[in-house]
């Protein structure tokens, strides 16, 4: 019985930092956007695609740090988060990309994305509010 | 020069303000990047970019600033100055300014001084903060070369083209003209021998990329080309003194035409020393590789070959007056490497590199002056979010191009010798 308690308790652990890294892409509630593809979301945030299809210049910001960070990167990316860094370093010392805006937090990313037409971005999903759209993925 | 030398004081006293910055600058909608770096280097033999082989020689300091502003129609313009002096020649140059417009993800062009693709790394020759490596494989990708490989002037068009379950195909197609640089240029000064270059004139350049991203994860496959039609470079015959200095061997035949004709013939007749001789070639660089990525290891080789042809009226490439002789020399270089990020912060890796100077035995030379073999070894740790302090150890057989830099090593025939080399970066 100790064992199966244990078991479920270390189940539940990973259940729930699995939700945690959950992660869902957002951009402005003026947006006429209302999905993006897994192909659209690699290209957006490695700098290949940078207009809307509706039009307008995306705005790329990007988490620095934590696990949905790393988990949002290296799944859509193929690459760890310092790699990515590295990737935009290349971009942008060779003039063939605009820095991405970067924020420590869920909220920092919210409050840009909310203030910032055209923004793209991603948070954990439990960090959603109403103040952003979410995307569905295609 | 005293110019150069207050905005090299300006931008090292912008950049050291500028460091202490948590991110990129935002000045108005303008994104500024930047970094400031300090190489120091010692070989137990030779001098090599540097008075190495005398002792530890602060031989590279560099500085960058970027700046990138993007306007809301999606045109983006972005410039970069970097200022360098490396083994003792001082340089501030435009690195690119570059007005960039995207169509959509298969189609762009860029306009202006624009990076030049060479490699997988030619682009970030500069670039200290994306590598483990203090250096990138010194022959493949020669510092004294910059001149000919760092950017061009001119338009690009580039994309990226999804091509389903195959992976993705990035391209590029370059045309332009390179800038002329001067006698005092390493490159410049490396060639020196019968005769010394007063000016190195590349005129229009040509190339493009193709890079194949994989279906595999982490595997792409990467061709550059670029072609130099009608590079120029003047210059004229050594006086006998000239000619002692840079090792030449054309020394003797000075000393004998001296001997024949009486003291002071080759210095002040008119016929040898001072005459001018013209040199145009084109020069065609072709680079294939392959780089694999996955988790913390990245796998790279490539494979260059580099060729001059052309003509020159120099007397001495031919039988004595001979005019407008056929010159032809090739390269060829290829190494293999490995880099692991063990932590966050520490970097390790390791890579072998192989270059042949003269690979079809034209110049009658022992191979130990013609080739050079490169295992190199280097750390990288990261103080921080952005101070980079980074080590290096090379182990070198041969005296290929051993003066690449200028570095007159005079009387070399040792061909093992090694290279060791610590640089620092900040950058913000």
């Amino acid at each position: 019985m100790k064992r199966f308690l244990l078991l479920a308790a270390i189940m539940l652990g990973f259940a729930l930092v699995a939700r945690a890294q959950e992660a869902v892409f957002i951009t402005n509630t003026a947006s006429a956007e209302t999905s993006v593809s897994a192909d659209d979301i690699k290209a957006i945030l490695l700098g290949n695609k940078t207009k809307w299809t509706g039009g307008g210049v995306i705005k790329l910001i990007v988490l620095t740090e934590g696990p949905v960070n790393d988990k949002v990167i290296r799944d859509h990316t193929q690459r760890s988060a310092d790699q990515f860094d590295k990737y935009w370093k290349k971009l942008v010392f060779t003039g063939k990309g605009m820095p991405p805006a970067t924020a420590k937090t869920d909220a920092d990313v919210i409050d840009y994305v909310s203030k910032t037409p055209g923004a793209f971005g991603y948070i954990a999903k439990e960090s959603a509010t109403d103040k952003v759209k979410i995307l569905v993925i295609k | 020069m005293i110019t150069k030398r207050i905005f090299l004081s300006a931008l090292v006293a912008a950049a050291v303000a500028a460091t202490g910055a948590v991110h990129a600058l935002d000045a108005g909608g303008v994104a500024i990047q930047g970094s400031l770096s300090a190489t120091g280097a010692y070989s137990d033999k030779y001098d090599y970019y540097g008075a190495t082989g005398d002792g530890f020689d602060f031989n590279v300091k560099e500085i960058t600033l970027n700046g990138t502003y993007r306007f809301e129609n999606g045109i983006r313009f972005g410039a970069q100055l970097y200022a360098y002096d490396l083994a003792g020649y001082k340089d501030i140059s435009l690195d690119f300014a570059t007005i960039d417009y995207a169509f959509n993800q298969q189609i762009g062009v860029r306009v202006g001084r624009n990076k030049l693709p060479v490699g997988l790394y030619g682009e970030v020759q500069d670039l200290d903060q994306i590598r483990t490596f203090a250096s990138l494989s010194l022959n493949v990708y020669p510092r004294a070369l910059r001149p000919l490989t760092a950017g061009y002037d001119g338009a690009g068009l580039y994309g990226n083209i999804g091509m389903g379950k195959a992976g993705s195909l990035e391209y590029q197609a370059i045309a332009g003209w390179l800038e002329s640089f001067d006698g005092e240029a390493l490159y410049s000064r490396s060639v020196a021998d019968l005769t010394a270059a007063d000016n190195i004139n590349p005129d229009t350049i040509y190339g493009g990329a193709l890079v194949w991203n994989t279906p595999v994860d982490g595997l792409r496959f990467s061709y550059t080309y670029t072609f130099l039609p009608d590079l120029e470079m003047n210059a004229r015959v050594q006086s006998r003194a000239g000619l002692a200095e840079v090792g030449s061997s054309y020394a003797l035949v000075a000393a004998s035409i001296d001997g024949s004709y009486g003291e002071g013939t080759w210095d002040y007749s008119g016929m040898f020393a001072g005459s001018r001789a013209i040199t145009v070639v084109d020069v065609k660089t072709h680079v294939a590789s392959v780089e694999y990525t996955r988790e913390k290891w990245i796998f790279a080789t490539e494979y260059r070959t580099m060729t001059f042809e052309g003509a020159t009226s120099l007397f001495g490439a031919a039988p004595l007056n001979a005019k407008d002789s056929p010159v032809r020399t090739d390269e060829e270089h290829w190494y293999v490497q490995a880099t692991y990020q063990a932590t966050d912060s520490l970097g390790l890796g390791v890579y072998f590199a192989q270059s042949d100077y003269d690979p079809k035995n034209q110049k009658n030379l022992d191979d130990k002056f013609t080739t050079m073999d490169d295992i190199a070894v280097a750390a990288s740790y990261a103080i921080g979010e952005h101070w980079l302090v980074k080590v290096e150890a090379h182990a070198l057989d041969g005296l290929g191009k051993l003066s690449m830099a200028g570095d007159r090593n005079l009387g070399a025939t040792d061909p093992r010798w090694n290279y060791f080399v610590v640089k620092t970066t900040f950058s913000f």
